[in-house]
This record gives structure tokens, sequence and C-alpha cells, in this order.
């Protein structure tokens, strides 16, 4: 086959959707960003695509594939000295999302998070390590007591308060959060 | 209702600011006007009604239509800072609503809970009617319905039918009231 065939060809079967293109764009200019924000805490692929506030004294370990996502409010990340925030990989923030780590928070794999979280591991005066499993996602608005743990492919629903430890693949709703299976909401509407 | 924070400046001035600013939208009534940042996105139709107030001083004020989708905001409204509707199918909010501060509307959970967390399910329409007020932090979840002068408190979590009138509290949601007083019908202070 002719160069003018092969290009035609490519030409035809390549997937020139706009929004693919702007996604593309959007996210290769949100890397360029991370770049020059995070510095040295850098890590692979990390994608900023709104604005993201950083007062970090502390270590911030951040996974590969990371996103923070554009909004109205800022992502606002603040580690105190000697504390750590590890979050794992491929996770995805809303705008909104606060963190305030003094002692340790630990993020899984593959976490989804809402819009105008905020999430600290203090209360007052007491140190209270928090860790969030594997797959879990929180949407807008949850908020939990410090020092949980919530398990692996849990889900925090909208505007709910969690005050106890989530069992993993739970869902928790309400406020004070009440937790049930995921298994039995399949067959809701 | 149509409540006017005192420090608003008076109705007559910013009038070409706000059509300024709410030039993405497909139609904006008369005599709207924006305080403060709006972020309007989404390739969607958004339909602004006449003298709508978007106090977006405290935070900014977000307004999503997705392709194919439609906003829908009435006459008299108020929508204070942070708030954000977002409409993947679509979102009416009647004549005279108050929306307060951090609202939080949507018409799709975007992920499912089970299954493949990356596919969007199925949305659902949410309505708001005439002359109802939101609290602040209120989040109104897909399938929410709100009746005539329905009333929801601070961080109340709504997705169902309310009936009309009804005085609402708490996550989950339950009636504090079953009927309050009917608003009465005002002139727009415009």
């Amino acid at each position: 086959m002719s160069l003018l065939g092969l290009a035609k060809r490519f030409l035809k079967e390549f997937h020139w959707d706009r929004e693919w293109l702007a996604y593309k764009f959007g996210r290769s200019l949100g890397r360029l960003r991370a770049r020059w924000l995070f510095g040295n805490m850098h890590a692979e692929s990390l994608c900023v695509k709104g604005k993201v506030v950083l007062h970090v004294e502390g270590t911030l370990r951040l996974g590969k594939r990371i996103t923070f996502l554009e909004g109205m409010i800022p992502t606002v990340i603040r580690v105190a000295k000697g504390a750590t925030l590890c979050i794992g990989d491929d996770c995805a923030f809303n705008y909104g999302v606060s963190f305030d780590v003094r002692s340790s928070l630990h993020i899984g794999n593959r976490c989804m998070f809402g819009s105008s979280i905020s999430m600290c591991d203090f209360t007052g005066e007491q140190l209270k390590p928090t860790t969030l499993g594997d797959d879990v996602w929180v949407a807008h608005g949850a908020s939990w007591e410090p020092g949980i743990h919530i398990g692996d492919g849990a889900v925090l629903a909208a505007g709910s308060f969690v005050a106890k430890d989530v069992p993993p693949g739970h869902l928790a709703l309400g406020c004070p959060a009440r937790t049930m299976d995921l298994k039995l909401t399949q067959n809701m509407p | 209702m149509s409540y006017i924070p005192p420090s608003a400046p008076p109705p007559t001035q910013g009038r070409w600011l706000a059509r300024f600013r709410l030039r993405h939208c497909k139609s904006v009534g008369r005599g709207c006007r924006v305080l403060g940042k709006i972020w309007v996105h989404g390739r969607g139709k958004i339909e602004v009604g006449e003298n709508v107030l978007f106090d977006a001083r405290l935070a900014p004020i977000e307004l999503q239509a997705k392709t194919h989708a439609t906003l829908r905001i009435g006459n008299n409204c108020v929508i204070e800072g942070g708030s954000s509707l977002e409409a993947v199918d679509s979102i009416a909010v009647g004549d005279g609503c108050h929306l307060g501060p951090f609202v939080k509307i949507m018409d799709n959970h975007h992920h499912n809970s089970t299954g493949n967390r990356k596919e969007r399910p199925p949305s659902s329409p949410v309505s708001l009617g005439p002359n109802v007020k939101v609290g602040a932090h209120s989040i109104l979840l897909p399938g929410a319905q709100l009746g005539e002068g329905a009333l929801l408190e601070e961080r109340t979590v709504v997705s169902r039918k309310i009936p009309a009138g009804a005085h609402i509290q708490g996550n989950p949601p339950r009636i504090v009231k079953k009927e309050t007083t009917p608003p009465k019908p005002e002139e727009p202070s415009t």
C-alpha cells in the first residue's frame, strides 16, 4: 500500500473525537501543572487539573496516576511535621478536597473522592492515624470520625458521617452512619 | 420569598456584567444578577428565568449541564454561594426557590456502587417545586422531587419524593412537620 493510502487509513481509523482530544489535551496540561506544583514530590503520571494548595512539612507519598480535578474550591494538602500522607495508585479527587494530616493517613489504591470532603486525623490534641482500604468511594460531603478504618471496596454515601469502622464491601449512609452490605443494594433501584 | 441580602448592590446595577457572566446559558431572563464568580460549563441547555440572584460572594457557583441535559432555573430564585447544580439528564428549579450556601444538586451518581465503577449509571431527574427553601450544605440526590413550598433544613440529604409544604430535616431525611404555613406570594422587590 502506498504512503498516501496508509495516511488515509490512519486518518479514517484514528479516533478523532473532539471530546477525547479535549480530554487528552487537558490531561497533558494537568501533568505539566503537576510537575510545576509538586516539584520533587512529583509522582509518575500525576495530573493536576485544578488549583492545589500545598503546605507539606512532613512526608507525602504519592502513587501513580493520581488525578486532582478542576473545580470551584481549591484542593488543600496540609501535612504537619513528622506526619505522613500516603495516597495509592489511580486515585481521583474532585475539587474542594482538603487533607489535614498531623499523624498518618493512608489511602489505598483506586479510591475515588467526591467534592468538598475534609480529611483529618486528629481531634483536638489527640492524634489518631486513619486508614482507607482499596477501591473506596467517598461521595460528596462525606466525613468521618478520625481514627477509623474503612475497609476495601466500601462506599461512603453523600453527606454521611461515619463514626465506626466500615467493614469491607459495605455501604455507609446517614448521619451517624449505618452500614449495610453492598450485595443487598444490588437489586435496589 | 425574593430574599435580597442587605449588603447586595441595588438591582439596577451590574446587569450587563451578569449577562456577560451568564453568556454560556441558552436563555437568560430579565433582571438577573450575579455577585462574585460563577462557573457555567457543559454543552447542554441552561435556562435562567427572570430576576434570579446568584450571590456567589462566599464561594463560586457552578452550573453544569452535560451534553443533551437541561438545567432550568425559574423566576425570582436566589442561589447562594458555593452551591453547584450538575445536570446529566434534567434539573428543574421552580419559581421563587431559595438555595442556601453550598447546596449540591445532582441527577446522577456518576459511578456505580457495585460492578464497574467507571461506568455512569442511568440518571433520574430532579425537580424542585415553586417556593422551596433549601438549607445550607444540603444535598439533593437523583430522584429528589420536592413539592411546592417544601422546607429543608441544613445538611439534609434527599433522594426521594417529598410532599408539598413539608418541613424536612436530617440524614436520612425525616418529616418534622407535615405542612408548613403556605408561603405568601410576594411581589418581587426589584
